[in-house]
């Protein structure tokens, strides 16, 4: 992969630094890509080589290019901590992926960092971005280098399709205006920002699993101008940690000289995330955790998918669904809970509703749920090979060359015969 | 828990961090804990609150401390960091008493070092040193991340009361190869000395849950100086990813508002290290990787342990040799060897490479031994075909073929 003529332009309203994408092992279309924010930020925004190539990289890993040669300097920190990045993705996703050789035009220095320290974090107005810049809030003195002085809210990040949608850009006007009074009610700014990364690859399973740390990251890059660091918020708990695009094993390799990454919130559930945003009216009217794709045409969440189910559950138990205005219900319906879709991996975050909705006496819930996740753990079990049949299993492979599973498909044979 | 009595001296080179452990849920004696530091860095070692409590907190869940009272401040970031940590520990071993963390001055983070300044852990082992070597590669000299000194702790892990044999023979030797290696290396070095080891002495805790908080606790002494600390990775990402006291998921979780506490060096193996400082002769005769301790004489290594065997075949294989003894690689050696399931990962990827170099008996040796560490560990994790037998009685039979079995063992077999 090439990424070449990187450059800056300011017209028309918006400030844009941009490069030309070109793969070289792979038959994939040539792309601009490029990271976008208001002319009033133009002086935030830099032709950070490390922008694009964070944005880049693991794309170009993915499908098998060699090399990711960058116009212009690179910082070794990134370099390093991209090697480690991509090493942690072969363990998960393996596949017989080769490594990619990072090339810098101009070499590898490091680029320099902003004085003073600002830092900045996701603020995308869901559950993990309001928890981390609230916890911020509370408890990090306004003058120490690790505040946050600004949320960067981003077009083209959200988990559906490319930004180009015009519903996609009425919902992204909407959620920055709500999110600038957020911010002003909190002393920091908004950065607005747009960045066009999954154009490289469109796969949402992808992005979401694999690529979304370092896009953000990459954002965080393109601002060096004004940050010297940036908080991603975690989207899972270290005591449910699962293969995911950010992960505490990833975000913070993807920090360089000019730019400190910190995954941050990893050490709270999401209940208990939860917990402190539904204390925090300010937040909870804004709460948007739908990652619904398209979406909804006149609701902020739409009430009905797995996460929304799941955050409304948590706030019924927390007694702050009546108060939370972007959900429309001011109940949860058992009907609604026992044909929700499940999300494997997830049974973490339902079960820890269940004592706290039975504290709420609402055992009809935590009833349906408690049986939910027995549920997918029995299948999970199942799946493993864990159960007693799996025992069974494994021990006829092993030992008895799968003939007893022979014989039972032969008696089915017959019997449907 | 109580951290009191937290007290600081600062002399011209040295300086003394020292504060009472007292336990109030275990029945344990209280420990003077302190930290001696000696160097160019010692003059700005300060009594630090989240040095302390780190120095505590994985002792303390594991006896079951309901509390670790403090005196002064506790960051925030680290104070989330354990909590995380102990999330981590009990998705790894286990439900664990998670202690309220109670400062008495609050929660406030502290402010970083004016300079971004970055400093690692020399330990005098394979691990540390490929750390110094490709840092010094990777980053030229100014770039905040380039290490611009070395750490050298003595007193970890617990090798036996001050002035014991096995306590000096093992600080003596790992303080020579790390000044040598400094001086090598051309950064300058200073010392803790600590009794932190002390607070429990048990290796295999040590090991599993403790030893990365353990020199974060030391990391964090010098937080007026450094921005960021490494501690050099024993783990391989993609390859070996264990539950292990130091981990890439559980030593960043040891950083505050003012340091850093990097893992590096996951991103290889011991492969890849032998082959990175194979090129350096001068730095590999000083390579200190022996546990075993007391040991007789001068030597920095025993050459017949399990680590300094594995270490003499990375280099062998990357065409250098060590400060080992002569003749100590050998297949009597190797079969001598007593097999740890949690040190198999070393020993896997080293019979192909031994045949590829023409060491064929070597790695016959070094396959049987593989064998019997997979033994033990199916043994242990209740695998193979006795390990589902068991798992089958426990689950179905309530254990009554085992209780049969004990019955009809003859007397003399049975335990008193």
């Amino acid at each position: 992969m090439k990424i070449g003529e990187i450059r800056k332009e300011v017209a028309s309203g918006h400030a844009r630094i941009a490069a030309d994408v070109a793969w070289e092992d792979c038959a994939r279309t040539p792309r601009e890509i490029f990271f976008e924010t208001e002319e009033s930020l133009a002086e935030a925004l830099v032709p950070s080589a490390e922008a694009f190539l964070a944005g880049c990289v693991v794309p170009a890993f993915r499908h098998g290019e060699r090399r990711v040669r960058v116009e212009g300097a690179v910082c070794p920190e990134l370099r390093e901590g991209i090697r480690g990045a991509l090493t942690v993705l072969a363990g998960w996703y393996g596949n017989g992926r080769r490594p990619v050789a990072i090339e810098a035009a101009a070499g590898f220095r490091p680029p320099p960092r902003r004085a003073p320290p600002r830092t900045a974090a996701l603020l995308s107005g869901g559950l993990d971005s309001l928890f981390t810049l609230r916890m911020n809030l509370l408890e990090i003195p306004r003058d120490h280098p690790s505040a946050i002085r600004d949320g960067i809210v981003i077009l083209g990040h959200d988990f559906g399709l490319p930004d180009s949608q015009p519903l996609e850009l009425e919902r992204f006007g909407q959620r920055t205006r709500s999110l600038s009074a957020l911010a002003a009610a909190c002393g920091i700014e908004l950065v607005p920002m747009r960045f066009n990364l999954r154009d490289l690859d469109d796969d949402l399973d992808f992005y979401i699993g694999e690529q979304f740390g370092a896009a953000l990251a990459a954002a965080g890059h393109a601002l060096t101008g004004r940050i010297s660091a940036l908080t991603i918020p975690s989207s899972h708990d270290l005591g449910h940690l699962i293969p995911c695009g950010s992960h505490a094993l990833l975000d913070p390799n993807y920090a360089s000289g000019a730019l400190a990454i910190r995954h941050d919130g990893a050490s709270r559930t999401r209940f208990e995330k939860l917990a402190v945003v539904a204390a925090w009216p300010e937040a909870l009217r804004r709460l948007a955790p739908c990652n619904r794709r398209p979406p909804h045409r006149d609701r902020i969440n739409c009430g009905a998918c797995e996460k929304c189910l799941r955050t409304a559950t948590g706030l019924l138990a927390l007694g702050r669904l009546a108060g939370a205005e972007t959900f429309r219900e001011s109940d949860v319906s058992p009907e609604a809970l026992r044909t929700i879709g499940w999300v494997p991996g997830f049974e973490g975050y339902w079960a820890e509703l269940v004592p706290a909705l039975r504290a709420a006496g609402r055992n009809d819930l935590a009833e349906i749920i408690a049986e939910k996740v027995r549920e997918a753990l029995r299948f999970r079990d199942w799946r493993e090979e864990n159960d007693g049949k799996g025992l069974v299993k494994r021990f006829d492979r092993r030992y008895l060359g799968g003939s007893v599973a022979s014989v039972l498909r032969r008696i089915r044979r017959a019997g449907s015969a | 828990m109580k951290i009191e009595s937290i007290d600081g001296r600062v002399e011209t080179e040295s300086s003394r961090v020292s504060a009472r452990i007292r336990w109030e849920d275990s029945a344990r004696e209280p420990l003077d804990l302190y930290f001696e530091a000696r160097g160019e860095a010692a003059r700005d070692v300060r009594p630090d609150g989240n040095s302390l409590l780190l120095a505590c907190a994985i002792p303390a869940m594991r006896h079951g401390e309901r509390r670790i009272a403090i005196e002064g401040t506790v960051c925030p970031y680290l104070r989330d960091g354990i909590l995380a940590a102990a999330s981590l520990l009990e998705a790894w071993y286990g439900p664990r008493t998670v202690p309220q963390i109670e400062p008495s001055a609050g929660f406030g983070p502290p402010r970083p070092a004016p300079v971004r300044r970055a400093a690692a852990f020399l330990s005098g082992g394979m691990d540390s040193l490929d750390v110094f070597v490709r840092n010094g590669s990777s980053f030229p000299a100014g770039h905040p991340a380039r290490f611009a000194e070395a750490i050298h702790v003595s007193g970890l892990p617990y090798t036996g009361p001050p002035g014991s044999p096995s306590r000096e023979s093992f600080v003596a030797r790992a303080r020579r190869a790390a000044t040598a290696l400094a001086r090598v290396l051309d950064v300058p070095l200073s010392f803790v000395r600590t009794n932190l080891g002390e607070i429990d002495r048990d290796f295999l805790f040590f090991r599993h849950e403790y030893f990365g908080s353990a020199y974060a606790a030391v990391a964090h002494l010098f937080s007026r100086r450094f921005t960021s600390v490494s501690f050099a990775s024993a783990q391989h990402l993609g390859v070996r990813l264990d539950p292990l006291g130091s981990h890439p998921l559980l030593d960043p979780l040891y950083s505050s508002g003012a340091l850093e506490f990097r893992h590096e060096g996951a991103d290889r193996g011991r492969l890849a290290k032998g082959k990175a400082l194979a090129p350096r002769p001068d730095l590999v005769a000083h390579l200190q990787v022996c546990l075993t301790t007391p040991f007789g004489d001068a030597r920095p290594n025993c050459g017949r342990c399990e680590k300094c065997l594995h270490t003499q075949i990375e280099l062998r294989l990357a065409g250098v040799s060590g400060p080992f003894p002569e003749g100590a690689l050998s297949v009597p050696s190797l079969r001598a060897m007593r097999a740890d399931p949690h040190t198999a990962f070393f020993w896997t990827p080293l019979p192909d490479r031994l045949r590829q170099s023409g060491d064929g008996d070597l790695a016959d040796a070094i396959e049987e031994k593989i064998r019997e560490m997979d033994r033990i560990r199916d043994w242990s994790r209740d695998r193979g075909w006795k390990g589902l037998l068991r798992r089958l009685d426990r689950r179905y039979l309530g254990s009554a073929l085992l209780d049969l079995r004990r019955a009809l063992r003859p007397a003399r077999e049975r335990p008193a």
